[in-house]
Order: C-alpha cells, then structure tokens, then sequence
C-alpha cells in the first residue's frame, strides 16, 4: 500500500507554482507535514484528496494514476480539508448520515459506525443539534468523524486540531495514534507539537518544495550539538539575532532566557536538548537564506 | 485618545480632509475588490454587446423604442446617447439591482464587516461607500454602453456627426440618478434582514413592476415626478420636434413603447427619420430629476437605521426553523458499544446508497424554510383540490411553481456557500451520485407542489397536463443546478426563473412557460423543453466535474 507522488507540481494562474518538483512516497503510518503558510501544503492535500488537478508530475495509488481513476483512491480516503464546512440546517448525526450515503455506505451499518464515532470524538451529547449552533471546535470534531466514517485507507487531515481546546487536541492526537498502523496517515500542520506526539516521520516544505524528508529521531540528532540557550540582558536580544538565529525567548524580569542554533555559541551559553522545533526552524531559515 | 481627540480639535480643517480622504480611499478599495472579480470583465463586454444592439438598424426585427409608427429621430450624437442612456437606466433598476446587491452581506460573511464595525468609520460614512461603489460599477457600465454607442452611430452612419457632451450628458441626468437610486436600495435591502436573500431579489422586482405602472408614460397629463426613469421629459421633447417638422402627426394617437420589442413585420418597415437635437436642460427639467435623488437620500437613511453595525453574526443560509428530524434517527442505535479507541469502531459496508442520498438531498432542501411557507404550501394544496380545474391550471398551479423558487435556488451551489465542496468531492463518483439526488429531490419538491392538481389531472384522464408538469418538475431543477453550479451563487437562477415565471405561466408565453399549463404546448415546445432538460444537466455535470477537479 503507497500513495507515490511523481515530481509534482500545481501553478494557479496569476499565482505562479504554489507546488513545484515534490517527489514523496508515502506508506502505512503518519506522516507529519509541516510548513510555513503559503508554503504549498494545502494544495498538496487537496491534490492527493483527488480535489484538485497538478499541473505536472502524477500521483499513484497503488500503482493507479489518479488522474485517470481517481475513485480508486476516494473509495478508501478520508479527508478533512482546511476549510472545513457542513450545512447548518442538519443535526451532526444527520451531516454524518449524509456524507456516508455520499461516500457509498450502507445505510444501516453506517450508523452504528457514525454513533460510535460521534462518541469517540465527544459529541453524542450534541448529536441532535443543528450544526449551525456548533461552536468551531465542535464542527471540527465533526469533521474528524466523518473523515474516518468508511475506515479510510488513506486519512488526509490538513490542520485537524484547529479550534480545539487542550483538552481535545489530546484526545485526536491519541485517535491519530489509534488510527497509524496499517493505514497512510498525512497530517498537516504547523504545530510541530501535534506532529512530535503522533508522527513516525516528517516532511517539512517551503515555497512549494520539499525542505526535508525524515524520521523524527534523525531530525534531532542532525541538531545534537547546535542548540543552545543563554541568559542575556533584554538589550542584548536584538544584537544576538543579528549574529545567530534565535528561536524562542523567554522573559525573566530585564533577563532574557534564548534559545538559538548556531555552530559557534556565544560566550556563557550552554547546550540543550534540541526539538522537532528547533529542527524546523532552522530547516526553514537555511532555506530562506538559499532563496 | 486624548491624545487622537486634541489633534483633531486643533487642526479641525486637516481632520476634515482626512474624513474625505479616508472616504476616497474606501470607495477606491471598494472599486477595486469589484473590478478584480472574474466575472467584473464579462458584464462590461455584455454592456458593450447590449449598447450596441440598443440601436437596432432600419429592418431589424426588433426596436427599443417606439414613439410613433412612421418616425423615429435620426441616429445623431444626441439620439444615441439618450436612447442608449435611457435603456441603460432601465437595465441599473431591472438587472444591474442583482449584480450589486450582497456587498455589505458579503463584509458580513467573509467578517470584514466586523473589523470595519470596529473602527472609527461610522455607519452611514460606510454605507455611503458600498452604496458609491455600486454606483461606480454603474458608471462603469454606462461608459461602455456609451463607447459601443458613439460606435454604433458611425457603422450606422444616418449621422456621422461627434458631439460628446449631446451623448454623454444624458447618462448624467437621465441614467446617473437612477444608478444612484439602484445603488441606495441595493445597499437598503442588504441591511433589512429579510430583504437579504431571496426573498428581497423576488420583492426587487414587484417593486421595480409598481414602479413602472407609477410612471403612467401614457397618460400625457400626469405629474413629471412620476417620471423617475426619466423618459418622460424626453419623450415629450422628441415627440414636439416630430410635430414641428412633420405637423400632421401631432393629431396622431400617442403610441409608446420602450424595451426589447421583437416582430417580424419590424423587418418590413423602414420608419423615416427626423432630426432631434437633443435635450435642453433647464431648471424645470433638471427638477424632474431631483425626486429620484432625494429617494436616494431617504433609502440611505433607511439603510443606516436598518443597519445593525454587523452585531448580529450571519444567521447560517438554510438555517433550520424548526427541528424535524430524519425518521429512524431519535434512539440511539441498539446493540452499539461505546468504542474505547479508533480500533474497536465497527466497519461500515459499501451498499446501495442512492436512496440515502436522495432523502439527504430532500431533507437539505426541505429543512430549511418557515413554518409559514409550509402553511401557504398547505394553502395552496387546499386550493389546488377546492378550486375549478381551469383557475387551478391558470392561477394556483403558476402559483405553486414558483413557491419554492428560494429552495431550488440552493441547488448547485450550496456546496460552495457552506464549504463542504472539498468533502463531497473527494467522496466516490461525485457527479454521477451526488448529482442526479440533488436534481429529483428539486423535482419531488415540484411534484409535491403541485400534488393534489395532478392527482385531479389524473382522475379527469389529463394525461397531457400530467405530463407538462411532470417536464417541468424536470427542467425547473435542472435549470437551478446548472445556474447553481456555473455562477456559484444563487442569484441567476432566481432572477432568471423570476423573469421566465412572470412571462410564462403568468403572462401566457407559451415558449417560457414550463409548466406547460396556461397555453397549449406545440410539439416543438415540448421537445425544447426536454431538450432543455437533459442539456442543463449534462450542462450541470461538466461544471460540477470541473469543480470536483479545479
């Protein structure tokens, strides 16, 4: 099972290449997508959900191109767009009806599969309630269940924990983990710490390319060494970004905690355990120093 | 703020300037969001196609205006300019009203309003500015009727002769204070709540009916503020040249007609031509106008006291009124244990799903209207059984087609407005499952419309009326998914249907009347008609293939 995606690319006209030359195959597991905005990721969803064209490359699943067949992929894909909608005339239970017959399920089964995930992502309470009353977090729990109504293949969430509070964004983040296995898993986000808690690899983009293509573990120890943190005085902020780059900061009083990467630390700061944050960070800077 | 507050009181004169610059700079911002939208390009190459074929040639089948049988003016400077400028005024109130409607419902929608709501702009400094951009959409298209006029008047050639102020003044005093009327209710009937849809587009164009029937054109005595698309002053300035050059036709009976009138016999007449050298404006006819720009004045107040300074949030399109639900769904399902993890979810089967789309579809459709629309769909029903078979073919079937006009006019495009497109697309044979549910539940919904009449249709053996209904239940949808889909909005349909209602089943136009019922159908108009059906679809399928894929 592999989802292969072939030098691919998408231009929007007056817009230029929001995706150019971005070679990838994706197998069973999840794979965190990380990305500035703008850097191209949505459109890459929306292509691999089969809703939009590329202008160039192909997608395979299987073996299939999905221009031609692309219902060979709907049948087993799961999707939660950006921009999620529903229509706020029906009931969460009637929307999660209505989108199972779209998908070609069978009416009986379907519902007893649409109570137990109304129940998995905390709804069954409001399941009788138009959504149109729906706060966003709770249309965005909706759309995780329908994403996952006909046990997807393929699952595609582009910025799933969006509007959830703490509390449910640990609760999807344990679904997603559920859910890996023997499905191909493409969550999109730049939260990198939804991605460092569910992802068994990561691919970072910018400027509609591929940045980086890795496991998390080989992300950290590419950093092992280069992340450092120094206590400066809040004046000495700005002069440090110039010379190194600084990631977060942390205000103490008129101190200043700061975390930066550089191969040439400055006097008096001392070495940390770097993240996935400090990784991509710096990911996105090369690059925007290369461009 | 204090800080804000002592500057303005010590430069007042700067502050002032500052208020019209800010204006200057929100209208412009304004144009500029109109002009940039794709279809902003193809209304001004219609208002080019449409100013050109405002002046119909000697022996075309149609004429725009008819004073007098024989005579027409010359194609001067002066003529093109205010016929065309005349007709265009009409088309602001008759068309125009559509295409500019939605611009504060849209700062609503997209939350700009809000961010403007919070700030120092005050409320009718903001709907002066939506309502100058409507008119400077107008202005737009008058220049180009105008340009495709002064181009007119050479390839006709009656006279060659260019006089820029003769054509272009009439666009100032005749269509200019209609635009900005337009304008001003367009903006009025965004900030009264019920006139925001649907429902106001319908009222629009009663309201533009009773207007009309005001002006009283062919009552010679009646008072010049009727006059308020300003043809009157006009007319009565043409018809005094003609009866000064030619003076026996001012014992002539008065005979007025302006808009789009096709006959063959136009083809055969060649109407002689007399010189008009345009109008002159004086005091007294430049007061005629003046009504229409106070009215301008008063829609605006209305506007601003309408207006809720976007408190409210957008009540959602289609929102539920009352809470039916689909049968079966009260209980939970029996036997369903709460699932512990994404690994204990039972695993739906693929079956046949046609049935749960459709009652999807049905229920999308019917969830959203008023108790009260049902109540006069009850009505109707009484009527449809009480009533004498020939009323119910003339007055109460035409009636019922076009209750539901505002249900149909979701189809094809409520996926775009409620964002669920991305979903449903990315769901299995998206065109050929989700599509024909959302046309036969637009046809169910017409059948059910009509009912009791086919019920009655079928006892007296009416097989034929059965039919003709049964043809429109199946191009009325059809032609709001097609609408639906291609324009993105649901304005098209509601403004084409609203025009093919009033003309067909009401005014007895056997060619668009779709329900088949007040004229006898000719074989051709029956195959039109399902012709028409099946090319919509096939219309509708290629756009939805297109989006599904864009």
């Amino acid at each position: 099972m592999q989802l292969v995606l072939e030098s691919l690319g998408k231009r929007y006209a007056g817009r230029g290449w929001a995706l150019s030359e971005f070679t990838l195959t994706l197998t069973p597991g999840v794979t965190g997508l990380l990305g500035p905005n703008g850097a191209g990721k949505s459109t890459l969803m929306r292509i691999l959900a089969t809703v939009a064209s590329p202008s160039a490359g192909r997608v395979l699943w299987n073996g299939t191109d999905l221009a031609r067949s692309p219902d060979t992929l709907r049948e087993v894909l799961g999707y939660l767009p950006q921009d999620f909608g529903v229509y706020p005339q029906l009931t969460a239970l009637e929307f999660l009806d209505y989108i199972a017959a779209a998908k070609g399920l069978d009416a009986r089964s379907a519902r007893q599969r649409i109570e137990q995930l109304l129940e998995l992502v905390n709804l069954t309470d409001a399941r009788h309630r138009s959504l149109g009353g729906f706060s966003g977090g709770m249309r965005q729990r909706v759309g995780i269940a329908q994403a996952l109504l006909n046990d997807p293949r393929v699952l595609i969430v582009d910025e799933p924990t969006a509007g959830l509070d703490p509390e449910e964004r640990v609760r999807f983040r344990n679904l997603l983990g559920d859910l890996a296995g023997e499905r191909i898993v493409l969550l999109s986000t730049h939260i990198v710490s939804d991605v460092e808690a569910t992802a068994s690899r990561i691919v970072m983009m910018g400027q509609g390319r591929l940045l980086a293509d890795a496991a998390p573990d080989a992300l950290l120890e590419s950093m092992r060494g280069r992340v450092w943190e120094c206590d400066v005085a809040a004046t000495e902020v700005e002069p440090l970004r110039a010379r190194h780059h600084v990631g977060a900061t942390l205000r103490r009083g008129d101190r200043v905690l700061a975390r930066l990467v550089s191969g040439d630390p400055p006097a008096g700061a001392r070495a940390v355990e770097p993240t996935l944050e400090d990784a991509y960070l710096d990911v996105q800077r090369a690059t925007s120093v290369a461009s | 703020m204090a800080i804000a507050l002592s500057t303005a009181a010590a430069h007042p004169v700067r502050a002032r300037h500052a208020g019209l610059g800010m204006l200057v700079r929100l209208v412009m911002a304004d144009v500029l969001e109109r002009t940039r939208r794709p279809g902003y390009l193809v209304s001004l190459l219609a208002m080019l196609w449409l100013g050109q074929h405002m002046l119909p040639a000697s022996g075309a089948p149609y004429r725009t205006m008819v004073l007098h049988e024989v005579y027409r003016p010359i194609y001067n400077a002066a003529w093109v300019g205010t016929l065309t400028a005349m007709l265009t005024g009409m088309w602001f109130a008759l068309i125009g009203f559509y295409q500019v409607k939605g611009s504060v419902e849209r700062d609503r929608r997209t939350g700009v309003g809000q961010v403007l709501a919070a700030s120092r702009l005050g409320s009718l400094t903001y709907l002066t500015v939506r309502m100058l951009g409507n008119a400077a959409v107008f202005a737009s298209q008058a220049a180009m009727v105008l340009a495709a006029a002064l181009i007119q008047q050479q390839v006709l050639g009656e006279d060659r002769r260019v006089d820029l102020w003769a054509s272009a003044s009439p666009f100032v005093m005749i269509a200019g204070p209609m635009a900005l009327m337009v304008s001003a209710a367009a903006v009025l009937f965004d900030c009264v709540r019920p006139l925001r849809g649907g429902l106001g587009n319908i009222a629009w164009f009663f309201l533009f009916g009773f207007f009309m029937a005001g002006t009283r054109m062919d009552d010679p005595n009646a008072a010049e503020w009727r006059d308020y698309s300003g043809t009157r002053v006009v007319v009565n300035d043409v018809r005094h040249a003609l009866a000064q050059q030619h003076p026996e036709t001012a014992s002539a009976p008065r005979v007025f007609s302006m808009g789009v009138n096709f006959s063959e016999r136009f083809r055969n007449q060649h109407p002689q031509t007399f010189e008009w050298t345009g109008m002159r404006w004086t005091w007294r006819t430049l007061a005629t106008r003046l009504p229409w720009l106070v009215l301008t004045g008063l829609l605006l107040l209305g506007a601003r006291t309408a207006f809720d300074r976007f408190a409210t949030a957008p009540r959602p399109a289609g929102h539920a009124w009352f809470g039916w639900r689909w049968p079966g769904r009260r209980a939970r399902a029996s036997g369903t244990a709460a699932p512990r993890g994404a690994h204990e979810l039972v695993v739906a089967r693929r079956g046949f799903a046609v049935f749960g789309v459709l009652r999807a579809e049905l229920a999308l459709l019917l969830k959203g209207p008023s108790p009260w629309w049902y109540v006069v769909v009850l009505g109707l029903w009484i009527a449809q059984i009480a009533a004498p078979l020939k009323a119910v073919r003339e007055v109460v079937l035409p009636l019922a087609s076009f209750w539901p006009a505002l249900l149909w006019s979701a189809l094809g495009q409520r996926e775009r407005r409620d964002a669920t497109g991305p979903v449903l697309f990315s769901c299995p044979r998206p065109v050929t499952r989700q599509l024909p549910a959302a046309w036969l539940a637009g046809a169910i919904v017409m059948l059910l419309a009509g009912a009791p009449a086919l019920l009655r249709f079928a006892g007296g053996g009416d097989w034929a009326a059965l039919a003709a209904w049964a043809l429109g239940a199946a191009f009325v949808p059809a032609l709001a998914l097609c609408s639906g889909i291609w324009s993105g909005g649901r304005t098209l349909f509601e403004v084409l249907y609203l025009f093919a209602w009033y003309a067909g089943p009401m005014q007895h136009i056997a060619w668009l009347d779709y329900t088949g019922l007040t004229s006898a159908r000719s074989a051709s108009q029956w195959l039109f008609y399902s012709v028409a059906a099946v090319g919509l679809m096939v219309l509708a399928a290629v756009g939805r293939a297109r989006q599904a894929r864009s």
